[in-house]
Formats: structure tokens, sequence, C-alpha cells
């Protein structure tokens, strides 16, 4: 009876498993380097490298801010102020033109830039998403509508959490293996390599794929929002964060107050708050209007969850309107603990690494439970493959995506920073480009993985994708001599250092991949090393 | 700012600890994490190490409460656990006398760390 139990549950763990792995692996890849989005932003944007931190007042920065924002977009929708903190330097400014009526929006009606917090002179910054690619890429794909996108992800993610329940049910050594692993040893290394990346970091992975459906949970889950709020999204959200609805234009022009003003207040207010007294960002709606509302968000985390406190004033006069406390903003924390818990938000420095390493056993474990379903079917096939026959197509097509999908990904995204240096400065759509370049790679490694799926292809494309990685600071230093690896770990920025280091660790591991991959095809050739024949005892299926 | 620096580190070295700890009590990785201790006193040590590690542990948990808050800081324990398993698991496989010195200097800090917080 159990045994029956353990082997339906192994099946169902096979193929929920190998039916997503692919998407899957771009999903936990982009996500894992999410946690450096900033950081990854900053590098990508060498402009910025030479910036000292500003150690001016919010007041003036928001000041210079809207000196900018006047002359960019008076009659704009709203405006935006990002303040800088301590991971990205420069003051963000952010504005959403106003439509006439009847006219269909787009993402064209957003624009953004990036000032010097300490002259209010726009930073001339290469045009790239940074991180945001891959935070973008990591819930909304890419080339696909958004909602679609989010359903697969979804899909994917539910597939994945059935994998981890069941994979912890047809486990049978979990405690006895918890430290194993036995390399050199054909489907018992993958096994093991699959068992101690899931299980070591498991607490990670059930958190991160929990959360991360819950994130879209009102996506997937729509039906209490169209009940309760017949269908009404933006109030439902709108009560949810104690957001109050922005006013709508009144069409009479207005002079706005101080903006540096308010800055000022909101410090005072929230004097002696956990988590410091700074604005995170501000929004300006209705800007010049008579019906202009400024809004003011606390910077800060109280623990796991951001500070959720914030200030709305009357943009005219200047009184405040609206205030989530410390009280009122209990709900608010309520609704973005899982956000907060799954983004790493709350996590400082050495948190954040966790969170990284983690995810990087994350894409192990996927990668090699893929790996794990071809070496057993190989087994299986052995004695028509020992006939001279090929491969069945089913495993000959899975072959073909492992490869593409685990071998191709680092190349892809190590062909995003290549682009980012590279591709010249005055091209248009320069951000598009260094993602279509991406894309560009992933989709020749696929065809090339189709055509040839063999081991001396794996060789290859790991090698590639690792030599890519490696050389990524030698690019640095050459094209861009002021954010060289030797300069950034004197002077700092050190997340650009940071980012140096961590592309080479990453390239020497998928180096050292290809080469054990080019070492166990010599022991294979020698019969007498073969897989020894006790290995169905600790097989799971 | 530096002091609290060290005390991750020293979650680390806990977690670490108590996890080798857990492994020398194991079928597989005792005689790798054994070796060098004379065979009177193995039968007790391997009763009596495993039980240790679980205060270590309870240790790290602790210690990283007081650091970052019950929230931040339960996960801030998991995290170090799994990046130290992960490290015991390499260093068992590919050098399982570094695993050793590892564990046996983590012990000696974390000995050490105590008597002198006893003193001062």
């Amino acid at each position: 009876m159990k045994d029956a139990f353990r082997a339906s549950m192994a099946w169902v763990h096979t193929w929920a498993g190998l039916l997503v792995c692919w998407v899957l692996l771009l999903i936990f890849a982009a996500g894992t380097a999410s946690y450096y989005r900033n950081e990854i932003t900053l590098w990508m944007q060498p402009e910025l490298h030479a910036i000292a931190p500003s150690q001016d007042s919010q007041a003036h920065m928001a000041e210079r801010a809207v000196i900018a924002l006047q002359q960019r977009s008076p009659d704009a929708k709203q405006w935006f102020i990002g303040f800088p903190n301590e991971r990205s330097q420069g003051l963000q400014i952010f504005w959403e033109d106003k439509l006439p009526p009847g006219v269909e929006p787009t993402r064209e009606r957003f624009h953004d830039e990036m000032l010097n917090p300490d002259t209010g002179l726009p930073l001339e910054v290469r045009e790239t998403k940074g991180g945001d690619f891959f935070y973008r890429l990591h819930f909304d794909l890419h080339y696909l509508p958004v909602t679609l996108a989010r359903w697969i992800v979804g899909f994917c993610a539910m597939f994945m959490l059935v994998a981890l329940i069941t994979g912890v049910i047809i486990h049978r050594r979990i405690f006895k293996d918890f430290f194993t692993f036995r390399p050199g040893k054909g489907q018992r290394s993958w096994l093991d390599a699959h068992n101690i990346t899931g299980v070591l970091a498991l607490p990670y992975h059930l958190m991160i794929t929990y959360t991360g459906l819950m994130l879209l949970m009102y996506l997937y889950m729509p039906t209490p929002i169209v009940v309760a709020y017949q269908g009404n999204n933006q109030a439902f959200f709108g009560e949810l964060f104690r957001e109050e609805p922005a006013p709508e234009p009144s069409g009479r022009p207005a002079t706005l107050t101080s903006i540096a003003g308010l800055v000022t207040e909101a410090q005072r207010i929230w004097q002696g708050a956990e988590g410091g007294a700074n604005v995170d960002h501000m929004h300006i709606n209705n800007p010049n209007d008579a019906a202009a509302s400024v809004s003011l968000d606390k910077a800060g985390n109280a623990g796991l969850i951001e500070s959720g406190m914030s200030l709305t004033f009357d943009g005219v006069s200047g009184k405040l309107l609206h205030e989530v406390d410390a009280e009122q903003r209990a709900v608010v924390q309520t609704a973005t603990a899982m956000r907060s818990l799954h983004e790493a938000n709350f996590a400082q420095p050495l948190l954040r690494a966790l969170f990284f390493i983690s995810g990087l056993g994350g894409c192990l474990m996927i990668a090699s439970g893929a790996v794990l379903w071809t070496v057993k079917k190989r087994q299986a096939q052995a004695k028509r493959l020992a006939s001279g026959l090929p491969p069945t197509w089913g495993l000959r097509l899975v072959e073909g995506l492992n490869l593409g999908a685990i071998a191709g990904l680092p190349i892809a995204f190590a062909t995003f920073f290549w682009a980012n240096r590279m591709l010249p400065m005055g091209l248009a759509a320069r951000e598009e480009w260094e993602i279509h370049c991406v894309f560009i790679a992933w989709a020749a490694v696929l065809l090339l993985a189709q055509w040839r799926p063999g081991r001396h292809m794996w060789q290859l494309m790991l090698w590639l994708g690792g030599l890519m990685w490696l050389a990524l600071p030698v690019l640095n230093a050459m094209l861009t001599p002021q954010s060289a690896l030797l300069t950034t770990l004197q002077h700092g920025p050190v997340a650009v250092a940071g980012f140096d280091i961590t592309a080479m660790l990453l390239g020497a591991a998928i180096c050292f991949a290809a080469w054990r991959t080019g070492k166990v095809r010599s022991q294979v050739r020698n019969p007498q090393r073969s897989a020894p024949p006790e290995l169905a005892e600790t097989e799971v299926a | 700012m530096m002091k609290s620096t060290w005390l991750y580190l020293v979650t680390f070295v806990l977690a670490y600890l108590g996890l080798a700890s857990l492994a020398y009590g194991m079928e597989r990785h005792h005689k790798q994490l054994a070796r060098g201790h004379a065979s009177s006193v193995l039968a007790a040590l391997k009763r009596a190490i495993p039980v240790a590690a679980w205060a270590w542990l309870f240790a790290a948990l602790y210690l990283a409460i007081r650091l970052e808050g019950a929230g931040p800081g339960s996960v801030l324990w998991l995290g170090n656990l799994t990046a130290a398993a992960m490290l015991l698991a390499l260093l068992l496989t590919y050098a399982p006398a570094l695993a050793r010195g590892l564990a046996m200097l983590s012990l000696s800090l974390i000995l050490i760390g105590m008597l002198g917080a006893y003193w001062v």
C-alpha cells in the first residue's frame, strides 16, 4: 500500500517536473538574479559609477526634482520622485502624460529620467532596462501578453509546488542522505545532486513557490473581487492599501505648494518611527491644477515588512488630508507580507546573499532533475541503443530541450551584459535590442541543441557560457575603464565590484561543469567504469 | 555595526558546527569526521555529539532572532542552515579532512567566544 502510494507519487513528481522544468528554470534563474535587481541596473549604467552618494537633504533634492519636472511636463497626470537609497544613488523622476479623453492608454505615456541629486541635472546614462529585465522576465516572461504570461508562470509554479511535495514523499532517505553527494557514478550522482539541492534549500523552495503563487492570487482567483467589488479591482486595492483614489483634475490652474516643505513636514511627523523618518518616494497627482495632491511613502522597513506608512497632502494649500500611521499600516503590512518575504525586501546584504545562494540551489535542482530524466530513460533504452538504434523521439526531444535550456540560459543571460557594453550608445530602441540579443542567443543555442543534442554540444555550450561569464569583468575593464574591477574594489561602488566577482565565480563554476562533462565521457568509453548494477536499490521510481 | 557583522558570522559558524555534529552521528559520515579519535571514547562521542548538535542549532536560532527579530531572524537562521549544509555536503564529498578541520575550528572559536563572553 505504502509502496504503491510512493510509486504513484513518483509518477506525479516525474511528469509534473518534466512538463514545466524548462520554463521553470528560466523563472527561477530570472528570480534569483532579481535579488540583485538594483545592483545589476547599476552595473549596466557605468556612467553612474563615479557619482558619490549625496549628503544633501531630501527637501533640497525634492526641490531640484520639481524644477526638472516643471520643465519637462508641467501638465502631467502625475509626477513621481524616487529618492536615492543605499542601493541606488540617482534621483529618479518619472511622469505620466495626461491623455485626451478617448485615447487608448499605451506604455508610451510613461517617461523616466535619472538626475544627479546634488545638481538636479540629468545624468547621461545609456538606455537599458538593467535588472528590471530579470524582474519582469520572472513573472511577465517576454514577447507575450502580460496576463497570458502570468497564467503560464502560475501554472508552472503550481506544478513546482506539486513536485516539491511529492518529492518529499518519494524521497526515502531524506535524513540518511542529507549530506550525501557521490560524484562520478552516473545516474546515482544525478539523483544525489537533485536530492541535495532540493532538500538542503527546501524551506526556501517551499516558501518561494507558495508566496509566488500568493502574489498573483488576485489574478488566479478573481471571483471574490468580482462578487464583493463588482469586479472593480481599483476599488479593492485602494481599500487594501489604504490609498485615497487620485482626484480628477479640475482644469483650473493653481500654484503648487512647496514640495520641499512637505518633505520636511513628513520627516517631522515620522520623527522617531521605526526605520527612520526618510521619504522613500512621492507622487504628485495633477500638478499645477487646483485638484493637486501629494502623497509621500516612508522609507525603512519594520521587521519583515515594508513600513507601509504614508501621508497625503493637498497639493495647493499643503494641508494634511490623509495619514496611514503605525496603527493603520497593519492592514498594508499584512497585505504586503508575502511580497516582502518573496522579494527579500527586508533583507540586509548578508541575508540577501543567502536568498541568492538558495535560488541558485533551486536552479541546480531543476536542471539536475531534468537531466536525471534523460539519464534514466537512456538506461531504460540501453538495449535499443546498444543495438545501434537511435533513441526514441521523446528522449531525443527532451535531451535537446535540456541542453538548450540548461546550457543555453547562462549564454543568454551573459549576452544581455555583453550587449549592454557593446551596443552603440545612440542605437534606436537600444534597451529593447539588449533584450532581443538575449533571445537571439538563446534561440540559436536551442536550435543547435535540437540539431545535435550530444555530449559534444553540451561541452561546447558550457565552455562558451562559462567563458562569456568569466570574460565579463575583462570586457567591463576594456570598454568602461572607469568601472574596472581594480578601480571599483578601491573606490566603489561595492555593488559593481560584487557583480564582477560574482560573474567570475559563476563563469568558473560553469567551466568546471564543462570540464567534468568532458571527463565523464572518457570514463563512459571505458566499459569497466560504467554505472554499478546496484543502482536500482535507491531508485525512486 | 562592526560588532553585529561579526555576530552574523557567528550564526553561520554555529549552524555549520551543529550540522557537522549531526553528521558525526550518521553512519555514512561518522568515519569521515571521527578520524583521530581514540576508539574508547568513540562510542560515547557518537552518542553525545549529535545531542550537542541541537544545542548549537538552537543557539544559532537564538542569536539570529536576537540580531534580526523573530520574523527575519528565523528566515536568517534557515538561510544559514541551507548555506552551511551545502558547504558541509561539498566538503564531505571532496575534502572530508577539511570538513573535520572546519568543525574543530568552529568548536574552538565558539568555546573561546563563550569563555571570553563569560570573563568580560
